[in-house]
């Protein structure tokens, strides 16, 4: 291995060792890959016609899969230098620089130059799908760049560390179908006066479009309240620079389609559409609840950022040229301070999405560049703790404990002795086709070798400290990966990685053995011993038939004795600054099991809030026949605390988003038998409005004393 | 009348067009793949289509109408953003022609009360039953996620239709307005529709059949045994995720609901098809969507169309894609056609072998099977397939199209003067009658 590619990140390298036909086929399956090539189009060696259509049709969901040969031994793969780099799949990635010297001239602004010119190579075609934005912050610059090029942007002087990006997980919580009563206004007084957020924009990244027409969003002259709506899947409108991908809806633009909605009796989100409008639709919900009429802000501005999602309904195909990744939320963040910036207006941002990989501890690309970002006043970033919080079964047909052992942690004890993992693939009847990955993260002072056994097979294949494994067939026919790496450049910790993947060969495309995969810590040397280790997850969603098995991206998971219950909050909320929110019952007094447990990796105190999120009523979108509608999640509380720091900004301008969280810390209620002690699922307690706005208005009131 | 045979997949789809008045009908409109791929741009040059039937909700029929309805719904809200001068990009989707009438009956009208219950039910035990390795199992997820999946098409189809969107009149009958928007069956004394030259008449579903129907789903619903089934497969899926399933729950248990023997082995909505009759002049064509035969014959007898004890018709849509359960002894002898069409691409073994054997031997075969119309007779007749085996992706499918053809060749050796056989092998084909 050439000495650059230490400074890829793992995923990278493993990404970057695939060929042009393999990226394309994992473009059509993994939200942090796009490729421009239909997959099986550049394996021309194959064998046969029918089989290169039928897989793509099958990636393409189109077909139910029947023909795909499952139980043939895989074909020899062929050597990368013959099949080619993968020059048409893209990936998002942050590149970190590092000033070699005190007063030697920062990198930055050459990387971002040269990851410019690398952009630049990208066809027009191709930019305006995946887009080919490079922005910078601080010392990092986020880019969408052909895979290709990473051997080389790591080569780059100045360039530390390129980061890769976690995907986004879509485990949101769905509109209940039952009748529900409009919702009382959430209305926060103070004093006895109502505040409603006047002079401050409340931005919403969210998935599932925004319904800017719903009465809860229209102004006294029955106008919408939306500023601005950015649908980074869409291409109705010009994109906004600098991003230059998405979709740019101007208010004027939403007016005008309201009033000819009047006037041709047409729902005005069919005239100005987006790329997504599910009826029921998340985003509007989670709107409405900080920024409705009847919600925490009703006189803010709102401005929204619409993040696709993998699987766009009714066009399979589209996947292959879909990013839901964390660079989609870090371009969504810029877009809106930026408008925050123009408008001379306080911004409160509220992301009820999550991902889940990376070092837990906010040392990951996207949390340093939020963090960077939140260092100026009059912006604060709310994000959802996850829905992760269950470990097993309330009932015998409750599966929500599939998305919540995603976590284990222990302690190796000492030289020599092993600790066993037990990560769990499902098969029988499913077919995991997507990518699986587990990152173990342990102390700078220890040194551990992993080894990894296959579902019942005897055999260990074992990685030492500075070892790797890269893209090796098994057996079974899964390809294994597996990275032994020493002191993280971001955090100085030491980490391993562990990618399943399916086989992607278009010839020979088979599924990840299933069944239970060993994974052994081996103690080297041993001082402290304890480590921590996550699976990065897909969302369920099936994407084809293959024989008897249902085709699934399926997340994998810790079987129940391995899964520790605790550190599952999502990666996002790690970051230093954003407030990071659980899902409290107030009905019944409790936190909702399903909400996500801190701390994080490096035992910092979140989630830091909780806020009502059980059975919440609002908005409910692109709905003809209901108005309101209720849904449940962390995706509820994060908008509730979103509108409350909105309303906090709009008496104190001029507060951090580290003063915000102090405040909040300062202000919740502890639940019923809780005292103030901080708790892995209900933080400091639970969101108390009017006194946060009280603290906000006069905490840095001063009273000079005088000796006399 | 001219009709146009389009490649549609698994799916029906079929243009009709009067020799008279220019008025034309689709019937279905296959799978979304189909419409999108074959279908749409050759709608696209036509100006009007005077009604769209819907012989039933499964997706392989109803799926491509809802995309047509989308796509003009798209171009419609297009041109009301265009016309105030800040044109969107242009929908991605051919422009739909202008849509006159629909007529569909949508799942909740037919079950009525219960509709959420058995929506519910189907949504939940489908995907465990899919879950499963047992293959009638499978079958029987994949026929419960096709209905469960097909539902909310229907609605966005009805929703489509409604006055603030598309303003389609649904199940308007010009002749008998009092029957206008409610469910569309055969009733006593009710006229046929005039479409230009072409002359429709409902067949069935009857009043009787509807009221059975909606009687076997409530029976489904209410049988704890059923709900205790699907729980059980739940349950097991749930505690194999990290062990073998083993498949203690019999299959077709979960089918004892059906209390119309009859109909055995026809999945429900299927049995609701509309029926219809479509005749110009002296031609006639025999819509049939999904339809059990003995379903199609009482129709035929109700309306008075078999009082000889047959019928001979020009084009014979044959019923649900040709498969084993669409064919009786019976419906051989009384039915008889110039022109079979089967639309069918070789999934899930359709159009079977057997069935087309039957319905040859209707034709070429002994007394007791033979059609009774003296016009069948030594004379000619032609099955018409809507694909190719050169069209299927599907190992399986493109295998037994295979089959198709070989025995289509051998039949053709077998009986040069009398069978004929048509296979489209591009977008559509034209049948053309007078």
């Amino acid at each position: 291995m050439d000495s650059n590619s230490k400074r890829l990140h793992p995923k990278l390298r493993m990404l970057a060792n695939g060929s042009e036909s393999v990226n394309a086929q994992r473009a059509t399956i993994s939200q942090c890959v796009a490729s421009q090539l239909e997959p099986g189009s550049v394996a021309k060696t194959v064998q046969g016609g029918i089989a290169i259509a039928t897989q793509r049709a099958f990636a393409a969901g189109t077909v139910n899969g029947l023909s795909l040969r499952l139980e043939e031994p895989p074909a020899k793969r062929q050597k990368l230098d013959k099949a080619g780099v993968a020059t048409k799949a893209f990936v998002n990635v942050f590149v970190e620089t590092q000033q070699s010297d005190l007063g030697a001239e920062n990198p930055t602004k050459a990387v971002e130059a040269a990851l410019r010119k690398i952009a630049a190579r990208v066809t027009d075609d191709e930019a305006g799908k995946v887009g080919h934005a490079v922005l910078s912050r601080r010392n990092f610059v986020s880019a969408t760049l052909p895979i290709a090029a990473l051997e080389e942007v790591a080569s780059m002087p100045g360039v530390s560390f390129v980061h890769s990006c976690e995907a986004i997980t879509f485990n949101l919580p769905e509109a209940d179908t039952s009748k529900v009563n409009p919702p009382t206004a959430r209305s926060v007084k103070v004093g006895g006066k109502r505040h409603d957020g006047d002079g401050v924009i409340i931005g919403i990244i969210d998935v599932g479009g925004f319904d800017y027409a719903h009465p809860d969003f229209r102004d006294a002259q029955g106008k919408t309240r939306f500023i601005s709506i950015w649908d980074q899947g869409g291409d109705s409108r010009d994109p906004p620079q600098p991003f230059g991908y998405g979709s740019e809806i101007s208010k004027a633009r939403l007016d005008n389609a309201i009033a000819l909605g009047n006037a041709n009796n047409l729902p005005p989100t069919d005239i100005e559409r987006q790329s997504q409008s599910s009826p029921g639709s998340h985003a509007t919900h989670v709107t409405s609840i900080a920024a409705g009429n009847r919600g925490v802000c009703p006189a803010a501005e709102i401005a929204a950022v619409l993040v696709s999602i993998p699987v766009p309904e009714g066009d399979r195909d589209a996947r292959r040229w879909t990013f839901a990744d964390s660079s989609r939320i870090v371009h969504a963040i810029e877009y809106l301070l930026k408008l925050s910036e123009t408008r001379g207006k306080p911004i409160s941002i509220n992301i009820s999405l999550g991902t889940n990989g990376g070092p837990h501890d906010g040392s990951n690309g996207p949390c340093r560049w939020i963090d960077a970002a939140l260092n100026h006043p009059g912006r604060a970033i709310c994000v959802a703790a996850g829905n992760a919080g269950q470990q097993r079964g309330e009932t015998t047909d409750d599966l929500g404990w599939v998305m919540g052992r995603i976590h284990t942690s222990g302690r190796v004890p000492s030289r020599g002795l092993d600790m066993d993992l037990d990560w769990v693939v499902v098969g029988d009847g499913f077919a995991d086709v997507s990518e699986n990955e587990l990152e173990i993260w342990y102390g700078a002072q220890d040194r551990m070798t992993v080894s990894i056994q296959p579902p019942g097979s005897t055999e260990w294949y074992t990685v030492a400290p500075r070892e790797f494994m890269e893209n090796q067939p098994l057996k079974n026919g899964t390809y294994l990966s597996v990275y032994n790496e020493l002191y993280h450049p971001t955090n100085g910790d030491n980490y391993i990685s562990v990618y399943l993947s399916p086989n992607l060969e278009p010839d020979s495309f088979a599924p990840i053995a299933p069944g239970t995969w060993k994974v052994r810590l081996h103690g080297d040397e041993i001082r402290d011993g304890s480590f921590h280790a996550w699976i990065e997850r897909d969302d369920p969603q099936e994407v084809g038939r293959h024989r008897n098995y249902a085709a699934y991206r399926f997340p994998s998971f810790f079987s129940e004795t391995t899964n520790v219950d605790s550190h599952s909050i999502g990666s996002l909320g790690c970051a230093h600054r954003v407030v990071a929110v659980g899902n409290a019952d107030d009905r019944s007094g409790i936190i909702n099991i399903t909400s996500s447990q801190g701390p994080t990796r490096d035992n910092r105190n979140k989630p830091e809030i909780a806020a009502p999120g059980t059975r919440i009523v609002a908005a409910c979108g692109f709905d003809s026949e209901r108005q309101w509608t209720s849904m449940t999640g962390t995706s509820m509380s994060s908008p509730y605390v979103c509108g409350v720091i909105g309303l906090m900004l709009a008496a104190k301008r001029g507060l951090y988003a580290a003063q915000c969280l102090g405040i909040l810390r300062r202000t919740a209620r502890p639940l019923p038998s809780h005292d103030y002690e901080w708790r892995n699922d209900a933080g400091y307690g639970v969101l108390n409005p009017a006194e946060a706005i009280r603290e906000a208005t006069a905490f840095d009131e001063r009273t000079e004393r005088k000796t006399r | 009348m001219n009709i146009r045979i389009f490649q549609s997949f698994k799916g029906d789809c079929l243009l009709i067009e009067s020799e008279e008045g220019g008025k034309r009908i689709l019937c279905d409109g296959g799978t979304p793949a189909a419409m999108k791929t074959f279908i749409a741009k050759q709608l696209e040059d036509i100006e009007t289509i005077d009604l769209i039937y819907v012989s039933h909700i499964d997706q392989d029929h109803i799926g491509g109408v809802l995309t047509l309805l989308e796509a003009a719904y798209e171009w419609k809200t297009f041109n009301v953003l265009s016309n105030s001068g800040d044109p969107p990009r242009n929908p991605q989707v051919p422009r739909a022609p202008a849509i006159k009438g629909l007529w569909h009956n949508s799942f909740r009208d037919l079950i009525k009360d219960n509709h959420g219950t058995i929506e519910n039910l189907l949504a939940a035990s489908a995907p465990a039953l899919q879950a499963s390795v047992v293959p009638d199992m499978v079958k029987l997820g994949r026929e419960y996620a096709q209905i469960a999946a097909s539902i909310p098409e229907a609605l966005k189809v009805s929703r489509l239709a409604k006055s603030d969107l598309l303003d389609i009149p649904l199940n308007r009958l010009a002749s008998t307005p009092s029957a206008s928007k409610k469910l569309l069956m055969a009733r006593k004394n009710q006229k046929s529709e005039t479409f230009g030259s072409l002359q429709v008449t409902i067949i069935g579903p009857s009043e009787d059949e509807l009221e059975a129907l909606r009687k076997g789903w409530d029976e489904w619903l209410r049988d704890p045994k059923n709900r205790k089934t699907a729980h059980n497969i739940r349950d097991q899926y749930a505690n194999s995720l990290s062990g073998p399933i083993s498949a203690g729950v019999n299959p077709l248990d979960l089918r004892d609901w059906n209390g119309v023997p009859e109909y055995e082995g026809v999945t429900a909505p299927n049995v609701a098809s509309l029926v219809l009759l479509v005749e110009e002049g002296e031609s006639s064509l025999l819509l049939t969507g999904d339809s059990h035969p003995k379903m199609i014959l009482d129709g035929l007898e109700a309306a008075g169309r078999i009082d000889d004890g047959f019928i001979h018709l020009d084009v014979l849509k044959f019923p649900h894609h040709g498969s084993e359960h669409n064919m009786t002894r019976e419906f051989g002898n009384t039915v008889s056609a110039d022109h079979y069409i089967f639309c069918g691409n070789g999934e899930h073994t359709n159009p079977e072998i057997t069935v087309l054997d039957q319905v040859l031997q209707s034709r070429v075969g002994g007394a007791s099977v033979r059609a009774r119309s003296p016009e069948a007779e030594e004379r000619p007749f032609k099955f018409w397939f809507n694909t190719t085996s050169d069209t299927q992706t599907n190992k399986s499918a493109r295998a037994h199209m295979q089959k198709v053809e070989r025995w289509a060749e051998k039949t053709q050796n077998a009986h040069p003067l009398v069978f004929q056989v048509g296979f489209i092998s591009s977008d559509f084909a034209d049948l053309r009658i007078v």
